[in-house]
């Protein structure tokens, strides 16, 4: 049994992890012949006979509604969950290191081929008993960086996105394509990344601020806030601070306008990761500690003995 | 054991603390009734304590330990059955003897530090905001 690893297997680490994650981040076309070789292998090692057909599809969307609506004409039923490449990279990684480098042997060395097959040859598969619909890998895929984590994050278009021209490369006008934008790993609206304002439309501002405000997911607001600023948000819908407390994380209470809501409270705080908060606040809140403790629910003597928030 | 842990030490010092929009609150400062609450039953011992639309929960955690605390209580999670959420307000006994539970958020990036729990009994409000509905609590 394998109980550690020596100076010179751990230093072949890193080279496996640039590998898997290049795999999983991989955007080219997918090869639809070693992609339908894997997937019949994958019955096979899973003991069910081949599925009659094989299907392509340029988005896992599309694929998963056809895949569950086709399902359902032929037995009732449907749901099943699309087997992700992308999300087998890192297993694949770990037996690749344990088998390559450690020299461990397995039982199940014909499978972990196949698996090794499936993740370089497409993006994922939508298995049933009948069919099975292999889809493209996404034609864009852009990540940041953060505390050692790659996030979906795109300032200018999608952050992941299908779809393809004649030449392979992402069209943003094939009709089976699909995007999504994301602003460091949260979802957002595509038109708040595809057409953003910038002050000179006072009216268009005001508006996206709003909108932004009313977002009921916190980390989609925040993102909203971040990508427009969160002073010009606020300005936008003429801000009044009711109150500032010296301790930033009580923060200020502000108001301001919405479109038919006017005088709304925000109580506008920061996280204990060093961000910006904005929180929609009790109407009879009087001050920053007042809005953070009605909040929560507790009276203010309780919540002004808050020292650490993370 | 010593504990380095900010949190750990401000519940222990001040009896209050908060992961980003979870608050922590010693139960002697609050009056929370939960007799007649019911106990959220764990396989693991441990409890999300706060769901995350986005998958970053606030989970509880606890790992029972070899030797002589091998057998100590796990957190009892309580939750006010009549509550039109349920997790708006928790309360979680920490035993005594045993080693403290933590909460972890569970994000891989612009996480919230982890806050160690010492032993007794806390009570976990999540945010709210009004909403045309009502008093709503804040999703992330």
């Amino acid at each position: 049994m394998l109980t550690s690893l020596t100076q010179e297997q751990q230093d072949q680490i890193p080279r496996y992890l640039k590998e898997y994650i290049s795999i999983g981040a991989n955007t080219a076309p997918m090869d639809r012949e070693k992609a339908r070789e894997a997937v019949l292998e994958m019955y096979a090692h899973a003991g069910f006979s081949a599925p009659k057909r094989i299907l392509y599809c340029m988005n896992p969307v599309l694929a998963a509604q056809a895949g569950n609506e086709i399902a359902k004409k032929m037995d009732g039923q449907g749901g099943l969950n699309l087997f992700s490449a992308a999300s087998c990279a890192s297993g694949a990684a770990r037996f690749a290191f344990l088998v390559e480098v450690c020299g461990v042997k397995i039982d199940v060395e014909g499978r972990r081929q196949t698996l090794e097959k499936f993740i370089r040859s497409c993006g994922s598969v939508y298995p049933h008993g009948e069919f099975a619909i292999i889809v493209d890998r996404p034609s864009v895929l852009k990540l940041v960086d953060r505390n050692g984590t790659g996030v979906l994050h795109c300032e200018d278009g999608p952050a992941i996105a299908w779809g393809r021209d004649a030449d392979g490369n992402y069209d943003p006008n094939d009709k089976y394509g699909y995007a999504m934008f994301y602003w460091n790993g949260t979802r957002v609206p595509a038109h708040w990344i595809m057409d953003k304002v910038d002050g000179t439309d006072k009216e268009k501002a005001k508006a996206r601020a709003a909108e932004i405000l009313s977002e009921s997911n916190q980390e989609v607001l925040r993102a909203g806030c971040e990508i427009v600023g969160w002073v010009p948000v606020l300005e936008a819908l003429g801000m009044r601070v009711l109150d500032e407390n010296p301790n930033p994380i009580f923060g200020r209470l502000v108001e301001v306008d919405l479109p038919n809501a006017p005088n709304t409270k925000f109580l506008v705080a920061q996280c204990g990761t060093g961000r910006t908060i904005a929180v929609l606040a009790h109407a009879e809140s009087t001050s920053a500690l007042d809005a953070g403790a009605r909040s929560y629910g507790v009276p203010v003597a309780v919540y002004e003995k808050l020292k650490v928030r993370t | 054991m010593k504990i380095n842990n900010e949190a750990y030490h401000a519940l222990k010092r001040d009896g209050v603390a908060a992961q980003g929009d979870l608050l922590i609150v010693n139960i002697n400062l609050m009056r929370v009734v939960h007799d007649d609450w019911e106990i959220v039953h764990s396989a693991d011992g441990g409890h999300t304590v706060a769901h995350s639309e986005t998958g970053h929960h606030h989970r509880l955690e606890y790992a029972p330990q070899d030797g002589l605390l091998a057998n100590m209580r796990a957190p009892t999670l309580y939750r006010d059955p009549k509550a039109q959420d349920k997790e708006m307000r928790s309360v979680v006994v920490i035993d005594e003897v045993g080693p403290p539970a933590q909460i972890v958020h569970l994000r891989g990036y612009d996480r919230h530090e982890t806050h160690i729990l010492p032993p007794g009994t806390w009570v976990l409000l999540r945010q709210g905001r009004p909403t045309p509905e009502g008093w709503q609590k804040v999703t992330d």
